[in-house]
C-alpha cells in the first residue's frame, strides 16, 4: 500500500475516443449521429357485435428524423459532444410538422492524465440494487423481426443496450494502481438533477452515487456503492425533504480447479427512505443480499449456477427500482375502441412501436405494472418483499452454433399483502439460439432462435378470501436468413398468454397499500410477422415488414372485445 | 481459495432460509374485506351493576371473526336516555369501549336498569347486555341549579300577568337531568317578556359567582327543552360583570354580556354551552359594542339573568330549562 507506483485513468464513458487519441491523429471536429424514416400503416378490426362506426379502422403515421451530432476537440484531453434531433412528421405543412430539440450535450475530458470527467448528458449505472434501468417487459423476448422496432423505442428514450440511466449532471473517475497487496481501487462519483424546483412544494430533486471497487487480484474484487435520491433542502419554500440513501457492498471471488471456473458473487446492503418534516409519512428501512455461485466446464462451454437472495419489503432504491415502462400510460394508436369508446390498454404491440410509453426519469416510490407481463421481478433484481432462490444453466455447443440458456426460479414474499399468507413465485425460463447455416456448413447466414418464459404466482386463499392463482406465459421465435446478397428475410412469432386471479395494490401517494383491486384475466396477445431487409453496411439498413396483432380477450364480462390490428412498417435506420 | 466458496454459499443459504417477515402485513386485511362473518364471543359488559357515582367505568367486550363497523347504543329504560360507542376493529375490549355513565345526547342517564345492545354494519344480529346504574356520573361545575330540589330563595323572579302562566318546578314530562326541570310558558299579548329569574352571586355565598378569571376558560351550560309545536320561545341569558368592583351592576355603566337561544329547531332537550369569552353583548337579539369596558371578567360576574321572551303576537309560548352550571375547560358533557 506504501508504494503507489502510478495512477491510471480506467475508463467508463467514451474513454475509447481519448485513449485512441494518444495514439493517432484525431480530428479537431466530426459529424456523427443517426437518421430513420418509419412508416406504419395499421388497420383495426373489432370482434364486436355491433360494428364500430365511430373508431376509424385505418390508420397512416411517418416519420423522418435525423439526429445530426458534432464532437470538437479543443484539445488533447477535452471532447465536446451535441446532437440536435430534427423530426418532421410526413404530412406537416410548411415545416409546421417539423420540430427541433437538443438531444444531447455533454463535455468530457481527463485532468492529468488521471481523472476522467464528463459534465451534461452522462449515461451511467452502478449496481442492480443501487443505480440500474432494468430491462422491460417481454423486451428481452422479442424476436428479431420485431426488435427493429423496440430498437428505434429504446434509442428514443436513451436506453442503451447497457442499463444505463441517461442523466443530467456531471461524473468523475479516477484509479490507483498498486504493486503489492492490492492490484488497483477505482472511484466513480456520479451527481444528476432529476427535478427542477417550483419554489413551493418541490425542491431540487437529485440523485448522486459513488462507487469504489477494489481489485485484489484476479481472484476477489470488492466494491462498496452508494446511491441516494434526495431533495436539496432551501430550493422550495417547502421544509419537507425527500432522501432515499442506499448503501450496498459487493464482492466476486473467481478460481478455477482444472477444467472447472468457479466464480461467486454478492451483494447486501440497505435502504432508507424518508420525506423529512412530514409526520405522516413512513419512514422505511430496508435490506437486502443477493448471491450467486457459478461453475463452468470449460472442455464443454457448460456452466451451471445457483443463486439465492432477500429483498426486504421495505427496501427502496429509486435508482434501481424505477420502471422503464409508464403502465399508467395509454397507447396513441387507437387510443379508444368501439362505439363506447373504451380505452384500450397498452398491449406488446404498443410497447414495441411507442415511445412515449416509456419512461426517461427515476422515480420516487414504486411506479405500477402490469401483472400480466412480470408478477415476479417488477422492479428488476431490487424488486422488493422478494426472497428465494434460482438455479440455471447455459451451454455453448456444436462449434458455437447452439447457444442454450435455461433458468427456473421459486420465490415467495417476505411479508404478506392484506393477509399473513405470502405469495409464492415460480418461473422457468429458456431460450435458444441456432445458426443452422454453421450447422450445416452453408455460408450464408440462417439463424433460428426461441424463447420461452412461464410464471406463476400464487397464494393460498382463507375463509372467503380467494385464493391468487395467475399463470402468464410468453413464447417467442424468431427466424432470419440471408437470401441474396445484403437482401434477408426475417420471421417472428411473440405470444403471450395470461389467466388467473390476483389482487393489484392501490397505494396512496407515500406507497402505503390502502386497498386491494381484484384483478381478473384470461387472454393472449400474439403478435406474428416477417419481412425483407436490405442491409447497405452493418449500421444502416432498410427493411419492410408486415405484422399481424392480436388480442384475445376470454373474459365474458369484459368490455374490451377482443381485436386484431395489421400493420405494414417500413423502417429506413442509419447510424453514422 | 477451495475454503470460501463452500462458507459463502452456506451463508446465504442461512441467511435466506431465515428471513421471515413478522411484522404483520401489508394493506387492509382481506379478511376484513371477504372474510366470513361470525361471532366468536358474545357481548358482555365487566359488570351486571355500575355506580359511577363512585367513579367506576364499565367496558364492554366481544370478538367477531374479522374486523367490522359495530355500534354499541346503551339505554336507560326510565330516562330514555342513549350512550353510543362505535368502532372498527375485530375484537372489543376496554382499549375501545369504555362507558363513565355520560349521555351522547339528553337526557342524561339516572339510577336505572339499562339495556347495551351491539349491532355490526352490515349483519342483521343485535347482542344484548342488561346493565344496573346505581349511581349517576358525578357533575362537576359550579352548578347553579339542577331544579331537583325547591327553588333558590336567593333568586328573584317577575312573571307577568298574562294567561296560562307557568313558572315553576315540575316533573310533569321527563327532565334533561334527574327527574325535576323548570317549566316557563305563559301567554303575553302585551310584551315581549313573559318572565325572568335573576341570580344573583349573592345566591352562592358571595357577592360574585366563584369563577375562574380567564374567559376563555369558563363555560356556561344550560338544557333547554323545545316543545312540540311551539316555536315562538326566545330565551335570553344575560350575564352582568360589576366591573369596577363596587358590589352592584350599574346600568348602561358596566358590561352585560348575552346568550340569546332561538326554540324553533328540533323537539326536545338540547344542551346550550358557551365559552365565556364568546358572549356577545346584545341590543334587541343584535350584536353591539361593549356597555362597560369590554373585557371579559367571569370573576366580576355579578348576576346572570334568565328571560323567557316571545313576540306578543304569536300566541302561547313555552320552554322547559333543566341542569344550569359553569364548567372550566369545556363544555359540559352530559
Amino acid at each position: 500500500m506504501k508504494k503507489i507506483t502510478s495512477t491510471i485513468f480506467t475508463g467508463l464513458i467514451l474513454c475509447s475516443a481519448l485513449t485512441i487519441q494518444a495514439q493517432t491523429e484525431v480530428k479537431k471536429f466530426s459529424l456523427n449521429g443517426s437518421a430513420r424514416t418509419l412508416s406504419f400503416l395499421d388497420n383495426l378490426s373489432q370482434d364486436v357485435e355491433v360494428a364500430d362506426t365511430i373508431t376509424a379502422p385505418k390508420s397512416l403515421s411517418s416519420h423522418t428524423l435525423v439526429d445530426l451530432g458534432m464532437l470538437i476537440r479543443p484539445g488533447d484531453n477535452i471532447a465536446i459532444q451535441s446532437s440536435v434531433r430534427i423530426r418532421n412528421d410526413f404530412g406537416g405543412f410548411w415545416g409546421s410538422g417539423v420540430t427541433f430539440d437538443v438531444r444531447e450535450l455533454y463535455v468530457k475530458g481527463v485532468v492529468k492524465d488521471v481523472v476522467r470527467y464528463q459534465v451534461g448528458d452522462v449515461h451511467y449505472k452502478l449496481t442492480p440494487y443501487t443505480f440500474y434501468n432494468n430491462d422491460s417487459e417481454l423486451s428481452n423476448y422479442t424476436p428479431g423481426a420485431f426488435s427493429h422496432l423496440l430498437d428505434q423505442v429504446s434509442y428514443d428514450n436513451f436506453y442503451l443496450g447497457d442499463n444505463t440511466w441517461r442523466q443530467q449532471g456531471a461524473a468523475v473517475d479516477f484509479g490507483v494502481v498498486f504493486n503489492k497487496y492490492v492490484q488497483e481501487i477505482n472511484w466513480n462519483v456520479f451527481t444528476g438533477r432529476v427535478a427542477a424546483t417550483n419554489g413551493g412544494n418541490q425542491p431540487e430533486r437529485l440523485f448522486s452515487a459513488a462507487n469504489m471497487t477494489l481489485l485484489q487480484s484476479k481472484y476477489l474484487s470488492l466494491g462498496v456503492n452508494y446511491a441516494n435520491f434526495y431533495d436539496f433542502p432551501g430550493t422550495a419554500s417547502t421544509t419537507e425533504q425527500y432522501v432515499n440513501p442506499v448503501v450496498t457492498g459487493n464482492a466476486q471471488v473467481a478460481y478455477t480447479f482444472g477444467d472447472i471456473a468457479l466464480t461467486a458473487n454478492g451483494e447486501m446492503g440497505k435502504s432508507h427512505n424518508e420525506i423529512k418534516n412530514d409526520s405522516l409519512a413512513p419512514v422505511l428501512d430496508g435490506n437486502f443480499f443477493d448471491t450467486k455461485i457459478e461453475a463452468k466446464y470449460t472442455p464443454w462451454q457448460l456452466g451451471i449456477y445457483i443463486g439465492m437472495k432477500s429483498v426486504g419489503a421495505d427496501f427502496r432504491s429509486a435508482g434501481a427500482q424505477t420502471k422503464r415502462i409508464n403502465f399508467d400510460g395509454t397507447p396513441a394508436a387507437y387510443e379508444r375502441i368501439t362505439n363506447d369508446q373504451i380505452l384500450r390498454e397498452t398491449t406488446m404491440f404498443d410497447l414495441l412501436r411507442e415511445a412515449d410509453l416509456y419512461n426517461l426519469q427515476l422515480q420516487n416510490g414504486l411506479m405500477a405494472f402490469d401483472a400480466r407481463y412480470d408478477n415476479i421481478t417488477p422492479y428488476g433484481a431490487a424488486s422488493p418483499n422478494r426472497q428465494g432462490f434460482e438455479v440455471g444453466l447455459n451451454w455453448v455447443g456444436c462449434k458455437e452454433a447452439v447457444k442454450l440458456n435455461g433458468s427456473y426460479l421459486s420465490q415467495s414474499e417476505i411479508r404478506g399483502q392484506g393477509t399473513l399468507n405470502l405469495r409464492n413465485f415460480a418461473r422457468m425460463d429458456a431460450n435458444a439460439t441456432i445458426a443452422i447455416n454453421k450447422l450445416l456448413k452453408w455460408k450464408k447466414s440462417i439463424e433460428l432462435t426461441a424463447g420461452m418464459r412461464s410464471d406463476n404466482t400464487s397464494r393460498d386463499g382463507e375463509a372467503g378470501v380467494p385464493s391468487v392463482e395467475l399463470q402468464t406465459d410468453v413464447l417467442s421465435l424468431g427466424f432470419s436468413a440471408n437470401i441474396v446478397s445484403d437482401l434477408d428475410i426475417v420471421l417472428g412469432l411473440q405470444q403471450h398468454t395470461y389467466a388467473g386471479f390476483e389482487f393489484v395494490n392501490q397505494t396512496d401517494k407515500y406507497d402505503q397499500i390502502i386497498n386491494f383491486t381484484e384483478y381478473t384475466v384470461d387472454g393472449s396477445q400474439q403478435m406474428i410477422g416477417g419481412g425483407l431487409r436490405w442491409n447497405f453496411s452493418e449500421k444502416t439498413y432498410l427493411m419492410g415488414q408486415f405484422n399481424q396483432f392480436s388480442q384475445n380477450n376470454n373474459l365474458v364480462d369484459d368490455v374490451l372485445p377482443s381485436y386484431t390490428i395489421n400493420n405494414f412498417a417500413f423502417i429506413y435506420s442509419m447510424q453514422f | 481459495m477451495k475454503k470460501i466458496f463452500l462458507p459463502l454459499f452456506s451463508a446465504a443459504l442461512l441467511l435466506a432460509s431465515c428471513t421471515k417477515d413478522d411484522s404483520g402485513f401489508d394493506g387492509p386485511s382481506l379478511n376484513d374485506i371477504y372474510g366470513d362473518f361470525s361471532i366468536l364471543d358474545s357481548l358482555s359488559a365487566s359488570a351486571a351493576t355500575v355506580d359511577f357515582s363512585a367513579g367506576q367505568q364499565l367496558t364492554f367486550s366481544a370478538e367477531f371473526s374479522k374486523n367490522v363497523n359495530w355500534k354499541i347504543a346503551i339505554t336507560g329504560n326510565t330516562s330514555g336516555a342513549v350512550y353510543t360507542i362505535e368502532g372498527f376493529s375485530r375484537l372489543i375490549d376496554a382499549t375501545n369501549a369504555i362507558w363513565d355513565g355520560s349521555a351522547t345526547t339528553l337526557p342524561m342517564f339516572r339510577s336505572e336498569d339499562c339495556m347495551a345492545q351491539l349491532t355490526i354494519d352490515g349483519e342483521d344480529d343485535t347482542l344484548t347486555a342488561p346493565i344496573s346504574v346505581l349511581g349517576t356520573k358525578v357533575i362537576t361545575g359550579l352548578i347553579l341549579s339542577d331544579f331537583e330540589g325547591e327553588f333558590n330563595p336567593g333568586w328573584n323572579t317577575f312573571v307577568q300577568s298574562g294567561a296560562d302562566m307557568s313558572f315553576l318546578i315540575t316533573d310533569s314530562d321527563p327532565a334533561a337531568q334527574g327527574s325535576k326541570y323548570y317549566d316557563m310558558g305563559g301567554t303575553v299579548d302585551w310584551d315581549w317578556l313573559l318572565g325572568l329569574i335573576d341570580i344573583p352571586g349573592s345566591a352562592y355565598g358571595a357577592t360574585t359567582f366563584a369563577l375562574n378569571n380567564n374567559p376563555n376558560n369558563v363555560y356556561f351550560n344550560v338544557m333547554l327543552s323545545k316543545i312540540p309545536g311551539l316555536n315562538n320561545g326566545l330565551v335570553l341569558f344575560q350575564f352582568r360583570e360589576d366591573d369596577n368592583g363596587d358590589g352592584v351592576y350599574t346600568d348602561g355603566e358596566e358590561d352585560l354580556f348575552s346568550i340569546e337561544v332561538a326554540l324553533n329547531n328540533e323537539d326536545g332537550w338540547q344542551l346550550i354551552s358557551s365559552k365565556y369569552a364568546d358572549m356577545p353583548t346584545l341590543l334587541n337579539g343584535a350584536p353591539v359594542d361593549a356597555i362597560g369596558n369590554g373585557i371579559y371578567e367571569p370573576e366580576k360576574l355579578i348576576q346572570v339573568s334568565i328571560l323567557m321572551l316571545a313576540n306578543p303576537v304569536s300566541g302561547y309560548a313555552q320552554a322547559y330549562m333543566d341542569l344550569m352550571l359553569f364548567t372550566e375547560n369545556q363544555p359540559f358533557k352530559p
